[in-house]
Parts: C-alpha cells; sequence; structure tokens
C-alpha cells in the first residue's frame, strides 16, 4: 500500500473519463525519473467513496460541467481536511467555458475561491526546474481554446501546502497519448505532471 | 451515717492523693493528647519538646508536612517513642516530569491504593480527579501554576512543577512516499521543527530546511522509515551514540546498516487490521517492547550508547490519519508526537520551579516513624479512662473540704 497509485476521480456529472490515457503517461513518467514506487495501473474511484483516502493525489478532468452532490462535496472537504490533494484541469483551456465556470464555482463552494499561485512556488522546483511557472501547453500555442497563454495555476492553499490545484491550461488534452509516443517529442511535456506528483509525496 | 460519710471522704482524699502522686513519678505513663487534627499535632509536639515524655501517641486525620516529621523525628531521637496510626489516611503519591515536546506539557504521575480517587490540584486549585487503577494514574497537563497537589484522604502529597525541556529540529530520512509526507505533516502539526530528506530518484533529495550535519546540538532525533536512510546509516550511529535519538520505521529496522543500533529487525509477517505492521523479530536483549498486538510485537525500544533507539513495525501509519473517525489525525499525531518523545534527546534540565515537595507523605512518615501501630490506638483510647491532674486535684479538695466541714460542724444540727 506504499506504492503510488495513480487516482481519477469519479464525479457525478460530466466527463470524468474524458482523458484516459493520462494516467499511464504520467505513471510512465514517474517509474521513468524518479525512485518513487509506483503502481504500474492507476484507479479512479467515485469522489463520494471512503476508498478515496486510500489515495491522498486524486486528478479530476473534464469538458462538461462540474457540480459535486452533497455526499461529493462532503467526502472530498473532509479528504482535504486530512491532508489529500486534489489536481483539477479544465480540459476545455477555455475561461469562458462551462467546466472552469463551473469548477472555479464549485471550488469556492466546497473549499474557498482559488487564488493565483505564484510562479516561484515550490511546485515548479519539487522535481523538474520551471522558473517561468506553469509549462504552455500546445492548444494554448495553437489558438484553440480561448486563445490565451494562462501564465499562472489557481490553488487552494491550506497551512502552507497546496490542497487543491486548479489548471486552466488543458494538461489534460497535452498529456493524453499513449506513453510509447514520447519517443516522439524532444522535451517530455508530461515532466510537469511529475512535478506534481512528487509535490503532493513531499509536501 | 456522718462517720461513714467522713471515712469514704477520707478514701476519696486519700486515692485522689496517691493518683496525683502517681502522675507526678510516672509522667511517662500519661498518654499525651491525642492528636486529632496537624494543628494539634503542633502543640503536641511543643508540649513534648518543652516537657520530654517516654512516649508521644498520635491518631492521625492527615498526613503531617515535612516539618512536622522531621520534629517527630527529632523528638524520636531524643528518647520519646512516639506512636502513631491514621485509619483515614490513604496512601498518595505524585511525580511530574516534563515531556520532551514542543508542546511542553507535563506528565503528572500519581500513585495510591487500586480504585482510590485522587484529586489533583494547583496553586489556582482544582484541575482533575483521577481514578488510580492498579499501579497509578497519569495526566498530561498543558499549564500548571505552583506546586501540583494530589490529595487522597488525608493525605497530600505535592509536587513541584518542573521546568520545561528545550526540544531540537527533529529529522526525516525516506524516499518519496505518503508515509514521509504525512509523518512530517502530523510533526509539523505537533509543533516539531522538522527538516527531512527525501529521496525522489537516485541520486536525488529534496531536501527540506538546512543542510546541517546531524548532531546533538541541532536535532533532538532522527527518524528513518525505508532503505533511503542506508546512506545516512554512518552518521546515524554516530549519532546514537552521542546522546541522539533514532527511530527506525518499516523498511528501515530491517536493514543490515542498523544492525547495531536497532532493537529489533522487521520481519515478513505482517498483522493486518486494525493497525497494519510488520512484526518485530529478532529483539535485542535489551530491548523493551512499547507496543504489541496480541504476542506480535510492533514497537520496541533499546539503548544505544548514550542515545536511545525505537524500532517500529508501522510503515503505513499515514492511513491512520486518512481512514479513520473525526479524531484520526489527533491520534496519528499523538502517536508519532509520543514515540518522538521517548527519545528525543534534549539538554539537561535545570531542574524545578520553587517551592517544596514532599512527594510521599505517608511513605515518608512510615520511613522517619516506623508503620503505624495499635498501641497509638490504645494509648488513645485508654486516655479517656484516666482522668487529667486538674479533675484529680478537684476531686481531693473537695472530699477535703468535705471531710474537714463535716468535722467542723458535727452536733451543729
Amino acid at each position: 500500500m506504499n506504492q503510488f497509485v495513480f487516482c481519477t476521480g469519479q464525479y457525478a456529472s460530466g466527463d470524468w473519463e474524458s482523458a484516459p490515457l493520462v494516467p499511464a503517461n504520467l505513471i510512465d513518467s514517474i517509474a521513468r525519473y524518479t525512485s518513487i514506487d509506483v503502481a504500474a495501473t492507476g484507479v479512479s474511484v467515485p469522489l463520494d467513496s471512503p476508498r478515496l483516502f486510500e489515495h491522498p493525489l486524486v486528478f479530476l478532468t473534464g469538458h462538461l460541467p462540474f457540480r459535486l452532490t452533497g455526499a461529493e462535496r462532503a467526502n472530498v472537504r473532509l479528504f482535504t481536511d486530512r491532508g489529500g490533494m486534489i489536481f483539477i484541469d479544465d480540459h476545455n483551456h477555455d475561461v469562458g467555458g462551462i467546466f472552469h465556470k463551473t469548477a472555479t464555482e464549485e471550488i469556492a463552494r466546497t473549499w474557498s475561491p482559488i487564488v493565483r499561485l505564484p510562479n516561484n512556488h515550490p511546485l515548479y522546483d519539487s522535481f523538474f526546474n520551471f522558473d517561468d511557472g506553469p509549462p504552455a501547453t500546445s492548444h494554448e500555442l495553437n489558438g484553440w481554446g480561448d486563445n490565451l497563454i494562462h501564465p499562472y495555476l489557481g490553488a487552494v492553499v491550506r497551512d502552507g501546502r497546496i490542497s487543491v490545484l486548479y489548471s486552466n491550461k488543458d494538461y489534460s488534452s497535452e498529456w493524453n497519448y499513449h506513453p510509447e509516443n514520447k519517443k516522439f517529442s524532444s522535451v517530455d511535456n508530461t515532466r510537469f505532471g511529475v512535478n506534481i506528483i512528487v509535490y503532493a509525496l513531499t509536501s | 451515717m456522718r462517720s461513714r460519710a467522713e471515712w469514704l471522704l477520707r478514701a476519696v482524699t486519700l486515692s485522689a492523693l496517691m493518683l496525683l502522686i502517681w502522675h507526678a513519678v510516672n509522667p511517662a505513663e500519661l498518654p499525651p493528647a491525642v492528636v486529632a487534627a496537624r494543628g494539634g499535632l503542633d502543640r503536641a509536639l511543643l508540649d513534648a519538646t518543652r516537657r520530654p515524655v517516654a512516649t508521644l501517641a498520635l491518631t492521625l486525620d492527615s498526613t503531617p508536612g515535612a516539618v512536622q516529621r522531621d520534629w517527630l523525628g527529632a523528638v524520636r531521637a531524643v528518647g520519646t517513642a512516639v506512636a502513631w496510626s491514621g485509619q483515614g489516611l490513604r496512601p498518595v503519591g505524585i511525580a511530574a516530569s516534563p515531556v520532551a515536546e514542543p508542546e511542553q506539557r507535563i506528565r503528572v504521575a500519581v500513585a495510591g491504593a487500586d480504585g482510590s480517587t485522587v484529586v489533583l490540584s494547583d496553586q489556582l486549585g482544582f484541575i482533575d480527579t483521577l481514578r488510580v487503577q492498579g499501579a497509578g494514574a497519569s495526566k498530561l497537563l498543558r499549564t500548571a501554576s505552583g506546586s501540583l497537589v494530589a490529595t487522597a484522604g488525608g493525605s497530600r502529597a505535592v509536587a513541584t512543577r518542573p521546568t520545561h525541556l528545550q526540544v531540537r529540529r527533529v529529522l526525516v530520512i525516506a524516499s518519496a512516499g505518503w508515509e514521509s509526507k504525512f509523518l512530517i505533516v502530523a510533526l509539523e502539526e505537533a509543533g516539531w521543527l522538522v527538516d527531512a530528506r527525501i529521496r525522489v530518484a537516485p541520486g536525488v533529495e529534496t531536501r527540506q530546511g538546512g543542510d546541517f550535519p546531524l548532531d546533538t546540538a541541532r536535532y533532538s532525533a532522527v527518524i528513518a522509515l525505508d532503505g533511503a536512510a542506508a546512506s545516512h546509516a554512518t552518521a546515524i550511529e554516530r549519532y546514537v551514540s552521542s546522546g541522539g535519538g533514532a527511530i527506525l520505521a518499516g523498511a528501515a529496522a530491517r536493514l543490515p546498516a542498523f544492525v547495531r543500533i536497532t532493537a529489533g529487525v522487521g520481519g515478513s509477517r505482517r498483522t493486518g487490521d486494525p493497525r497494519d505492521g510488520i512484526v518485530l523479530t529478532g529483539l535485542k536483549a535489551d530491548a523493551v517492547i512499547l507496543e504489541s498486538q496480541g504476542a506480535a510485537p510492533l514497537v520496541a525500544a533499546r539503548r544505544s550508547g548514550s542515545g536511545r533507539v525505537v524500532s517500529s513495525g508501522y510503515d503505513e501509519s499515514w492511513q491512520w490519519r486518512m481512514r479513520r473517525a473525526a479524531e484520526a489525525p489527533a491520534g496519528h499525531r499523538a502517536w508519532w508526537t509520543a514515540l518522538v518523545s521517548a527519545v528525543a534527546y534534549v539538554p539537561a534540565s535545570t531542574g524545578d520551579i520553587g517551592g517544596a515537595s514532599d512527594p510521599a507523605p505517608l511513605a515518608a512518615l512510615t520511613a522517619v516513624l516506623g508503620p503505624p501501630s495499635e498501641t497509638a490506638r490504645n494509648v488513645a483510647g485508654g486516655s479517656s479512662r484516666i482522668p487529667p491532674a486538674w479533675l484529680i486535684f478537684g476531686v481531693l479538695l473537695a472530699s477535703l473540704l468535705g471531710e474537714v466541714a463535716s468535722r467542723r460542724y458535727r452536733g451543729l444540727a
């Protein structure tokens, strides 16, 4: 059980399974770059399940409205109270998009409004160094979505630690490919995913 | 008739006179006043000091203080036999010691008769009531004012408040994982200053805190959770031998590098629920088991050099915090804090804070005067059968006057 198991959170609304290749890709990167004992396959756990507490880092994504049920909201709030961390990525890459609007509302309702995470936060140095903050995604650069490069990530920070990390950069699309295809990239674009996982495990 | 009465009065007069003479020549046989309170004891001690007697019998309803005990010892040393009893007195003892933790609590341990109730108080008044189970009871106090007092029946034990211990930083050496993450979180929540060296890749460590050498000037304890500590084994062993505390948990307890200092090595058997852990095997002869599930030891400690080492089979304690009931985080925090406190190096204490202590008054009284005796009760009980000298003298005077008056007024009627 001391293995790190990548966990995707299932929520009742929306399309939580919209980036099915992200877990395998990040697991591959963790195994490739670190000595962290990582399980070969990830798991999907409903947000209202007690099993959520077996996986202190949970990944959430989607395109559609993001609404939590009362049971989900209570469970994830307790989850973060205990020290768990949730990474939410907007699969739309669109500040006017429905996922962004509903997710930011839901975060504010469940925890507190997200704040801008400074680009010198330890998250950006937890393994690889990202001196300019969160790396831009190809979807930001090619004009899709809102045609903006979002220079910051949002977060809910408690006691100096990130409880909820929110991205509007569409890492879900950026990392949603088979790990074998990394060999065609000059720079592995999942490296920032390694930072998120190492940060969750060490901070 | 008158003649018979006069003879009777003469007999009474003579008897009273004999009794007074007996009183005068046998002062040692006269029982002192029965002491029923500490104020009475002071009076009796004054009398016995001014006018030494052969026997001093005390019936106590409260334990004498240290000064009274010393006085009794002095009276006894000059030849007065001191017998005492105190049916209402209850044995009670108290000890207060500082806990090596950031919160700087005080552990108060009380001892008393099994099942008895001990009232704990300080200078400001009542604190709590403790029920003695078996050997005693204890309580952790966040603060206390002045001396700590344990009262049971008429016994009153006093302990001075100890000075707080100044703990230093804790170093965690581990691989990246939930166990190390939540251990650091728990210790920081408990107030410890934590440095960490977390291995995330071969040859790559993330560091929290400064890059200081491991020594007792900076660290109170080091915690090793897994194989990442192997490269620090020499430094840890040196640190322990110089007085530092080490906790070897999970896989770290199995590392051959720690074989000289560990209390026990982790085997292959796990306990399963409710608290899953690795059963310790190969316990050293001087190891003390601190925690076990059934017959399976899970936490053991031993001294190594000048320091202390705890070996723990728990390698997934983070799940206690994440899975259990509402108080689970506090329980996880308290468990780790207690474990670190058990081994923590702290500089020598500067002693207690003022006040006179009297940690076990009944035991001290017994040490000075010996055990309670029936003699005291018998003497005390007999005192009511022997009239005091002033009463005898009064009877003597009355009977003498009566006899004289009878003779003077004979034939008047």
